[in-house]
């Protein structure tokens, strides 16, 4: 059923190395735009920092804006990789050898690029060690336990440090072929790296159990993790915001918009670093048909989030829905509906759409842009209606700083990713000839057999 | 409408047990003639930044107690209704959990309590107020250097990046303990006035501790009129208001149960 | 032991040692949630001492007595004097203030002169002893009667000050008030036989009917009538009062009113005769309201069926509350506001006032009180006051070249306050030599060839005489709390007291002038008096010594004791009702009527509280704006004319034109818009300056005929929209609230 062309060893080899080894010039343009980008996204925060949030569009009663949306976006995009890796793993599904690692990367850096948008949203970033790191042990002062805000960075740093070692693990073979295939201080760096990986029987067979291990003990988080950046609302008294089915629905379109953002990942990919052979439309096939299941579900969530506010007839969360339904509100969720379900489902339904890749892309980045306009309509609207007491109403609108830095959140993971691009091998080298080597032994179509069992 | 609870039910679950004093405020809104003493004389007392006319466009400003004016009924039968609003010191408040870092806390004398140099500026507890009652410095305060002369030297003078609120004027009550102390005595009933309470030309405010059954305060909470702002939300708070008399109510208001 | 029992221990205990852990874990150690006591803001407790110092407010003419806290050399917070019989311990907005115009950064630090020509703009310091001899030159070289004092109405130690001073150099004392009152001292003259208006003693009264009345907000003695309106509510000891009030829009008086209707600007005096005639159920009026009443003694004409198309307000709330008010155990009627300030304002004030003779309540509990007299028969209760169709002619005559040849202007900011058409700016210009005691720099000091700074009333000494009802007569002492914040070196720089450079310019002058003045200081003249008060050996403080009397008279923040009766005439309502209430123009081109507003928080702007910040950004009760002037219009008339929220309306009147945006305003009628003043300064520093407009120099110059006054309620308007847009700064949010019917903010009950 799979599409792969024979390739010999060798050939993955070279293919898989070639982003690594060779450095054209696109390279070159991409690195210099985003770095650009960054740098305008450092001015922004040196700005913020310096003067303080009044460079922010936040006033009295919209004290959450742009970076709270981007930081529950960013914490969204990351659910792609333990989807795609973990998920996937244990299920044993073939097609997601080629994109496991982008996916596991993009994880980690979108998770760095949403926590340093939970730093920079504080008045004071200076002072926030206190937080992460309860330093002040004199006087017996901890962070407190019962705030939501201490469960996110719990929560996020487990998944990233889970996020780092997936990602290192599956990495080590690739480590060791790099050292292999490198001279110098490279071929030193790498052999430090790759903990002296030499593919006998037993690193093998530990490498699996450590995939394995780790793919079931990060699920629970992965699960955890958008739950608990639900609770930052839920667990509010903010009318809008104390929903009880935000944990799952905000798992769900963080699913959504994660595993959407990595079509676009695998098309910059195949594109860039000329994979047309291991990234093939079979798997934007794949994704196509688990994402209608996603878009749904985020539907159903969401539509029920509006069934609860109304038929529980209180006053207060009527006055949010009825805000978030007028203008301009109104056309904010009606594009958001139209990307996140009516423009995309009906398009994965079709296959010829879904192997169709820059429709898929098309779709992916309309699924993003939906997905932040979900968290724009679940922040901004509450907080501007927040609580019956009428006379503090307020509107929002975000200043240059806010947009600049939601800019640079993107060009930063971008470029994050160009980088590790031209360290790592972004397809997991090994993998790929794990995949071809159980095709060309057991050709029995989608058997269900954990790798352990091969061994 | 619901009533006030005849008394507070002695909640096991409070934060900190409590030592025989609980600070609460009554706020009679039959008095209430809206005139703004008591928001300058918060501003004069608690050192707040000055509310520039940028800073109000921007919807910053900052009044630890402002007076609220809502409208009713249609021209010529409407009316403005005053309601001075401030930190309602909750004993159950939605704004103290949420903090990360403890920075806003529950003390044994039912206040809540703001720690300037714990705030890291989240802005999560000002989400969570339902009364509105936090203002977050959006800016570092920029004094004219004559305009440094009147601070009060007993309250700190906040930096961007943080939160306050309305403190119950913690610096007169530490004050007047500290007078009491010297003179080895016990604190009365009406030695602790918060600034607004003093201004107050009309005696809307009245301050003490709940807890002393015999206190003004205490009295007043128990009068037939006494509700608390969005009772239902269970914030149980320590700021009591005794309803606006209307004997024309029922021509204006909307009906209320 | 076998290796699997080792591991198995291991497990066991292993486990029990983390579940031991977790659980103790799970407990709170009290230790751990003990952190107020480290934190609880240990920076804020300074101890030490606060020094208090007793004064008097002097931002708002009545004077509260306050008390001042001053630490390290400097005042930093303001409270009410809980001895003075006029506020009790309470403080206005205004008062809490004062600390910014005390350390108002734009404050005129030294003595100035204009550089190059006057009202450049640019100035020069100078020091006080290069100054001096040239002013005295100028003022002794004046030809009699041709110097002018100009200052706002004073009473107290500085009345008797100015009086001496400007009648022994020969000079005219004018003083100003931009919305004169004079119809209701005069009504008061009329009704109740004095010009000081009475206290009404609301707090024991069980009925208040105002018309126009706003003496929660401006008026007399608002922190006063505060007071006492806090205890007609819900004082102890006595039933709820009632409160009817007449307005011709929702002031903040008229909010706090049982019910308020509106009435039609300049009928307010037929409103309060139909009132009277509905309270007589349409039989005779006693004597005194002879005048007003028709042959048969009764007033038929003001019958609440004609009554009611004239005034607007519905014959049967005339009725209704004209029974209630015949019913009232005790009753008070008060007027003012707008009412004063129409062309008929002696008329519509006197009516008002005379509803109190049905009650027969002069002098008695819950009723008009007579203000006690000054304690000291030679200081004055009240200064002289200069009616607006004198100042026309003050002004005239320096058109025709008959002007003053030395002009001395202290306290008063005619430049800012005369309607513009006055052209007062330019004719006072024209005066060769001009001095201004301001220490700010506003309107009329901008125009001055030598500018001598006050000291802030905080930095001084004076003296007030509240109206306190007949209970007390009463001198409140203000004195300096501060060494002044300017100070002067060797006579080099700094502010100097007003009164204390004209005694020591009487002192150099000498001959008669310092025959009247023989004080160096006017903390010498206080003493004097205070030395008088101590001889009297009654009162609130009695001591045989003097010195120790003087100290504890200062430290109580005055003195005040048994009052003698205040000498009053019989009413005399001669000469009414008079003329109707005219207009400034047709109906056709300026159809709405303008309602100026003072403000509660600026007053109506002609001093320096614009200069304050905090002032400034305190909300109006009624709008919540700050910082700038707004249009109020009745939302329904705004959709008309096609007017948004903040658009910027131009409101125009024969006399001038204002730029403001447009505030719905639900508690006005169509035909009316309401301006508030306080704003529109060129001048007065960083804080005031350009800001708004100034809808006093739009004032259309009708007199009132029986009393030369202004009649500032009499201009009508018309409205245009600019095309441009604004947003208004306010308090409240970008929605106007109205309450949710489930979740209500606060609650109303209609159980009396
Ligand atoms: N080199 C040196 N340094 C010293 C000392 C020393 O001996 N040698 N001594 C130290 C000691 S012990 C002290 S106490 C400090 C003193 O140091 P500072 O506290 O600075 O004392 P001063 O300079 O005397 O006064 C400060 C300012 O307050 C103003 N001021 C005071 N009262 C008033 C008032 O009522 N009105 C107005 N408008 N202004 C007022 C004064 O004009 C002055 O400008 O210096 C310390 N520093
Ligand atoms: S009113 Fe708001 S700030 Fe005050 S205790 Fe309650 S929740 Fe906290
Ligand atoms: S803003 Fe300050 S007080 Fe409020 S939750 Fe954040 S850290 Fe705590
Ligand atoms: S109690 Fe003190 S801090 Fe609170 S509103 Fe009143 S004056 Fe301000
Ligand atoms: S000072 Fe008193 S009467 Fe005035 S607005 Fe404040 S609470 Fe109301
Ligand atoms: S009412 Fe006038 S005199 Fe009294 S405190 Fe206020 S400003 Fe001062």
């Amino acid at each position: 059923m799979h599409e792969r062309p024979r390739l010999t060893p060798i050939q993955i080899n070279r293919d898989l190395m070639r982003s690594v080894v060779e450095t054209p010039m696109v390279f070159y343009v991409l690195l210099l735009l985003l770095m650009g980008l960054v740098g305008l996204g450092v001015v922004a925060a040196t700005l913020l920092v310096t003067y303080g949030l009044g460079v922010t569009g936040l006033n009295h009663p919209v004290f959450w804006g742009f970076f709270i949306i981007n930081f529950v976006f960013w914490v969204g995009i990351s659910h792609a990789g333990t989807m795609i890796s973990a998920i996937l793993r244990l299920t044993s599904a073939e097609w997601r050898r080629p994109v496991v690692r982008a996916a596991e990367v993009m994880t980690v850096f979108s998770l760095m690029t949403a926590a340093l948008f939970v730093v920079l949203h504080t008045g004071r970033p200076w002072r926030t060690l206190y937080w992460a790191f309860p330093y002040d042990f004199v006087r017996g002062i901890w962070p407190d336990v019962r705030s939501p805000l201490v469960w996110d960075p719990s929560a996020i740093f487990t998944y990233l440090t889970g996020s780092i070692l997936f990602v290192y693990a599956a990495l080590i073979p690739d480590l060791a072929l790099a050292r292999d295939q490198t001279t110098g201080w490279r071929r030193t760096v790498y052999g430090v790296l790759c903990l002296g990986w030499r593919g006998n029987a037993r690193q093998w067979k530990l490498l699996n159990a450590t995939g394995l291990l780790l793919s079931a003990l990060i699920l629970p988080v992965f699960v955890s993790v958008h739950s608990i950046v639900s609770w930052d609302f839920g667990m509010s008294l903010v009318p809008g915001w104390h929903v009880h089915i935000f944990a799952p629905y905000f798992v769900v379109g963080a699913v959504l918009s994660g595993v959407a953002a990595v079509i676009a990942l695998m098309a910059v990919m195949r594109s860039l670093f000329r994979l047309h052979d291991y990234i093939r439309p079979e798997h934007f096939d794949m994704i196509g048909r688990l994402l209608i299941v996603v878009a749904l579900a985020w539907a159903y969530f969401y539509f029920l989030d509006f069934v609860f506010a109304l038929i529980s007839k209180e006053e207060a969360e009527y006055q949010v829905m009825k805000l978030r339904l007028s203008p301009p509100y109104l056309y904010l969720f009606l594009l958001m509906v139209v990307c996140n379900v009516f423009l995309p489902v009906p398009i994965w339904m079709f296959r010829r759409f879904r192997r169709n890749i820059p429709i898929m892309i098309f779709t992916a980045v309309v699924v993003n842009i939906g997905m932040w306009l979900e968290r724009f309509l679940i922040i901004i609207p509450t907080l501007q209606r927040r609580h019956p007491d009428a006379f503090a109403w307020g509107d929002y609108s975000a200043s240059l700083v806010e947009i600049a830095l939601v800019i640079f959140s993107f060009a930063n993971v971008a470029l994050l990713l160009l980088l590790f691009s031209k360290i790592f091998p972004v397809i997991p080298i090994w993998e790929e000839k794990e995949g071809h080597i159980w095709k060309r032994e057991f050709r029995i179509g989608k058997l269900r057999l954990p790798a352990i069992v091969r061994e | 409408m619901r009533q006030a609870q005849e008394e507070h039910p002695q909640d096991t679950d409070k934060p900190v047990a409590s030592i025989g004093r609980r600070w609460g405020m009554v706020v009679d809104l039959d008095r209430c003639t809206g005139c703004q003493a008591c928001v300058v004389a918060c501003h004069a007392e608690n050192n707040i930044a000055l509310n520039l006319e940028d800073v109000v466009l921007q919807q910053r400003a900052i009044n630890w107690i402002r007076i609220e004016r809502y409208w009713e009924g249609e021209y010529p039968n409407v009316k403005a209704r005053f309601l001075p609003m401030f930190c309602q010191h909750c004993n159950n408040a939605p704004c103290e959990p949420v903090c990360p870092v403890y920075a806003t806390y529950h003390n044994q004398e039912g206040l809540n309590v703001q720690v300037y140099n714990r705030c890291i500026g989240t802005r999560y507890c000002a989400n969570n107020c339902p009364y509105h009652a936090r203002f977050f410095n959006f800016w570092e305060r920029d004094l004219d250097d004559t305009h440094r002369e009147y601070l009060n030297p007993n309250v700190t003078v906040r930096t961007k990046g943080i939160m306050e609120k309305c403190t119950f004027c913690v610096q007169r009550i530490r004050k007047s303990e500290w007078e009491r102390r010297q003179a080895d005595e016990e604190l009365q009933d009406g030695d602790v006035n918060p600034a607004c309470v003093q201004a107050c030309p009309t005696d809307t405010l009245v301050f003490g501790n709940l807890e002393d059954e015999e206190s003004r305060v205490a009295k007043l909470a128990q009068n037939k009129r006494h509700y608390r702002v969005l009772e239902e939300l269970g914030t149980d708070t320590n700021v009591v208001y005794l309803k606006k008399v209307d004997p024309h109510a029922s021509e204006t208001a909307p009906a209320h149960a | 032991m076998r290796r699997r029992d080792v591991l198995k221990l291991a497990g066991t205990s292993g486990l029990g040692l983390g579940a031991g852990v977790a659980f103790a874990g799970c407990g709170t150690p009290d230790r751990e949630f003990h952190i107020q006591s480290p934190v609880e803001i240990p920076e804020d407790m300074v101890t030490g001492v606060d020094t208090w110092y007793a004064s008097i407010c002097q931002d708002s003419g009545d004077g509260c007595g306050i008390i001042v806290r001053v630490k390290s050399g400097r005042a930093r917070k303001i409270e009410g004097n809980p001895d003075y019989p006029l506020n009790r311990g309470k403080s206005s907005a205004r008062a809490q203030a004062a600390l910014q115009t005390l350390y108002n950064p734009d404050r005129i630090p030294n003595p100035m002169v204009p550089r190059g020509h006057r009202g450049s703009g640019r100035y020069r310091f100078r020091r006080w002893a290069d100054v001096l001899p040239d002013f005295q030159e100028k003022l002794t070289a004046a030809a009699d009667g041709s110097i002018v004092m100009i200052t706002e109405p004073v009473n107290g130690h500085l009345a008797m000050v100015l009086e001496r001073f400007t009648q022994s150099v020969g000079a005219r004392w004018l003083t100003f008030e931009p919305l004169e009152q004079a119809a209701v001292r005069q009504a008061s003259a009329k009704v109740f036989g004095t010009t000081r208006v009475p206290q009404f003693d609301i707090a024991n009264t069980s009925y208040v009917l105002s018309i126009g009345g706003n003496f929660l907000e401006g008026g007399d003695a608002p922190v006063h009538y505060g007071q006492a309106y806090g205890h007609f509510r819900q004082g102890e000891g006595r039933s709820r009062g009632n409160f009817v009030h007449f307005d011709t829009h929702l002031t903040m008086t008229a909010a706090n009113a049982d019910e308020w209707h509106p009435v039609n600007p300049g009928t307010e005096g037929i409103l309060a005769l139909s009132i009277a005639h509905a309270a007589l159920e349409g039989g005779a009026v006693p004597a005194a309201l002879r005048p007003l009443a028709n042959a048969e003694g009764t007033l038929a004409a003001y019958a609440a069926e004609q009554a009611a198309g004239v005034t607007g307000v519905p014959a049967e709330i005339i009725q209704r509350v004209g029974h209630e008010f015949a019913a009232a155990q005790t009753a008070v009627a008060m007027g003012g506001g707008s009412a004063a300030g129409h062309s008929n304002g002696l008329f519509n004030m006197s009516a008002i006032f005379a509803l109190n003779l049905l009650k027969d309540n002069v002098g008695r509990t819950g009723g008009a009180l007579l203000n006690a007299p000054s304690p000291l028969p030679d200081i004055p209760a009240e200064s002289p006051v200069t009616s607006f169709q004198e100042w026309q002619e003050f002004l005239g005559e320096i058109e025709s070249g008959q002007g003053p040849e030395v002009l001395l202007i202290h306290g008063a900011n005619p430049v800012f306050g005369l309607p513009g058409v006055l052209n007062a700016e330019n004719l006072l210009g024209d005066i060769p030599y001009v001095v201004s005691f301001s220490n700010v720099l506003d309107e009329t000091t901008a125009l001055a060839d030598l500018i001598l700074p006050d000291h802030h009333y905080l930095e001084s000494w004076g003296t007030s005489i509240p109206p306190v009802g007949a209970e007390y007569a009463t001198l409140g002492i203000q004195q300096p709390v501060i060494r002044p914040y300017h100070q002067e070196f060797d006579g080099e720089a700094g502010t100097r007291a007003f009164a204390d450079v004209l005694l020591a310019l009487a002192d150099s002058i000498g001959g008669p002038l310092a025959e009247a003045l023989p004080w160096e200081t006017m903390r010498d003249a206080i003493r004097a008096s205070v030395d008088e008060l101590q001889a009297r050996g009654d009162g609130s403080v009695i001591s045989e010594d003097p010195e120790s009397f003087w100290l504890t008279v200062l430290q109580r923040g005055g003195w005040w004791g048994p009052a003698e009766e205040a000498t009053t005439a019989a009413p005399d309502l001669s000469g009414l009702p008079g003329p109707d209430a005219v207009f400034s123009s047709d109906s056709q081109e300026y159809p709405y009527h303008l309602v100026v507003t003072p403000s509660v928080l600026l007053g109506d702007g002609s001093g320096s509280l614009a200069a304050t910040p905090w002032l400034q950004s305190t909300s109006d009760p009624m709008t919540t704006g700050v910082w700038t002037t707004w249009v109020a219009l009745n939302p329904h008339m705004m959709a008309d004319l096609g007017i948004q929220e903040n658009d910027i309306v131009r409101v125009t009147s024969v006399a001038g034109s204002i730029l403001g945006p447009a505030y719905p305003y639900p508690g006005i009628g169509e035909g009316l818009v309401s301006v508030p003043l306080g704003q529109g300064h060129r001048e007065l520093g960083r804080y005031a300056q350009d800001r708004g407009d100034n809808a006093l120099g739009m004032l259309a110059p009708v007199v009132q005929e029986q009393t030369g006054a202004l009649a500032w309620s009499a201009t009508r308007v018309r409205v245009s929209a600019t095309g441009r847009r604004t947003r208004l700064p306010r308090i409240e949010g970008i929605t106007a609230p109205v309450q949710m019917p489930d979740q209500q903010t606060f609650q109303i009950t209609d159980e009396s």
